[in-house]
């Protein structure tokens, strides 16, 4: 073996700062995803399910890939945001309006040769009903009532919102790692629910990320904490095996909420969405032991929330906090 | 794993779920894909005391929902969060695992007397005790109070401090206070082990 002596400017640079906020790429985390669906499609018991979701995630891929004057019509002029207050990309922060529903048009003239004759059926209603109607389906789910809204339409309402989102969100999230802004609870560009947890090898091993239910952005949030309150005492992990499990649960006993986390680390294969789908299994453990879930599935919504039920939406200031 | 507890999970009365009102629902029973037995442990976070850089710790342990269950910690490993170690771990910090199971680990005072072989254990009392008469004897003996100049120095240079590394600066103040103030000078802390 031999040692050699490096000149300090010769080593390669390695930032290990934490990120707060990683920006999303649409294109990327929809090819990814219908990658992993269509691995996973038999295993899950679903098959047919993952079938339909996996088209629907490749419409995704494609509409998010639609550049110049395509995109334009698609995505409409570009949303007036005040980057000064928390949250810009938030329901209630901006003017939305419907270009979100184009993308809904999309979404679905790429579906239609592709699926059965019911869901054409499906399909048909729904950019048949009245635009306004359509406006109000979609109000409804980014304020998390779910159950307000047909639950054969939601999934595909949701996927034309997530693509609209996540198209004018990167800039905002990238505006906001510039300033290290992050929020703990919610998405910190649109003030969603979390998928999950996703551990990641980059910058650092072992860095726990939110990732977002509507813009794909991923948000960073301290380990051994709980996701959904902030508690760090009663926090308990459950996996399969004691050490690298690559899928585990994170709950806490002063919320009785739960969170799944996705070691990236250990499988990189793993895709906040979809692994959490295909592993619901495990969620019936946990409800059995009177916890329940903390999180949102863009592949499944069925995550019926009480009405009363609102996270906090001021992250709790604690002594040694790091942000 | 029945249909009626998959219902459940997926549709919280399967009229919610996409699953269900787009037809997808499997037919028949829906079969688990496999079974899974999920262990539970406890996730803290800690610093390790092992020299004075206080690296974050996470440590996973077993047993914390009895009471008369007992505690166990089955793995460490870097906190990455933590501004000082980032997630990394040096030999020893790697190595905590083992130190805390460890069945050469003390868990009470012993003294093995001059010229004897054995261990032997001893009360708290006793040890303090011996402790605070052997100091006393020894400084008594050989407590420099003047030097050959006849300045005045208190040195006690037959007697040194090993203390804990992982103080704050308050702990650390104290340290040395109660260190100097009998005149040790050779003081050093764990992080040299």
């Amino acid at each position: 073996m031999s040692t050699a002596i490096l000149d300090a400017e010769k080593i390669p640079g390695q930032s290990l700062d934490i990120k707060t906020v990683i920006p999303a790429c649409p294109i990327a985390v929809y090819q990814f995803r219908a990658q992993r669906l269509a691995e996973l499609a038999q295993e899950s018991g679903l098959a047919e399910y993952f079938g339909l979701l996996e088209q629907l995630v490749s419409a995704q891929q494609k509409v998010a890939a639609l550049d110049g004057l395509a995109a334009k019509s698609c995505f409409g002029p570009e949303p007036r945001l005040d980057l000064t207050q928390s949250k810009p990309m938030a329901l209630d922060h901006f003017e939305w309006g419907n270009y979100w529903q184009s993308v809904l048009l999309e979404l679905v003239s790429e579906l239609m040769p592709k699926v059965s004759a019911e869901l054409r059926i499906v399909l048909k209603d729904l950019v048949k009903a009245d635009a306004d109607v359509v406006q109000g389906y979609a109000k409804s789910m980014l304020n998390g009532h779910f159950a307000q809204v047909p639950a054969q339409y939601s999934l595909f309402i949701w996927a034309a919102l997530s693509v609209y989102w996540s198209h004018w969100a990167a800039d905002v999230a990238e505006g906001l790692a510039m300033v290290g802004e992050s929020h703990r609870r919610l998405c910190p560009v649109c003030g969603s629910h979390p998928v999950g947890s996703v551990i990641k090898d980059e910058p650092r091993t072992g860095l726990r990320y939110l990732h977002c239910s509507l813009c794909e952005t991923q948000w960073h949030e301290v380990r051994a904490e709980c996701t959904a309150c902030g508690e760090s005492k009663g926090v308990n992990l459950w996996a399969e095996t004691e050490t690298n499990a690559a899928i585990r649960i994170e709950s806490c006993d002063t919320c009785k909420g739960y969170t799944k986390m996705f070691f990236t680390d250990i499988n990189p294969k793993l895709e906040v969405a979809v692994d959490d789908l295909a592993t619901m299994v495990m969620d019936n453990h946990l409800v059995e032991h009177g916890y329940s879930v903390t999180t949102v599935n863009p592949l499944l919504l069925a995550h019926e929330q009480d009405e009363g039920f609102q996270p906090s939406e001021q992250p709790h200031a604690k002594v040694g906090d790091i942000h | 794993m029945d249909r009626r507890q998959f219902f459940k999970l997926c549709a919280c009365g399967a009229t919610t779920s996409a699953i269900s009102a787009l037809g997808l629902m499997p037919g028949t029973a829906m079969a688990a894909p496999r079974e899974y037995k999920l262990l539970k442990a406890k996730e803290t976070r800690n610093n390790c005391c092992y020299c004075s850089v206080g690296c974050g710790l996470l440590m996973y342990s077993y047993g914390s929902n009895g009471k008369n269950a007992e505690k166990a910690i089955f793995h460490i490993e870097g906190d990455a969060d933590h501004p000082v170690n980032r997630g990394a771990l040096c030999p020893k910090g790697a190595g905590l695992v083992d130190y805390v199971n460890s069945p050469n680990r003390n868990h009470f005072p012993e003294v093995r007397e001059a010229g004897s072989n054995e261990w032997k254990r001893i009360s708290w009392n006793e040890a303090f005790g011996r402790i605070a008469r052997l100091m006393k004897d020894d400084r008594d003996e050989n407590f420099v109070e003047k030097n050959s100049d006849g300045t005045t120095v208190n040195r006690w240079l037959t007697t040194g401090m090993m203390t804990s590394s992982a103080q704050p600066n308050e702990g650390g103040f104290i340290t040395h206070k109660f260190a100097r103030s009998l005149g040790l000078v050779a003081i050093d802390t764990i992080a040299r082990n």
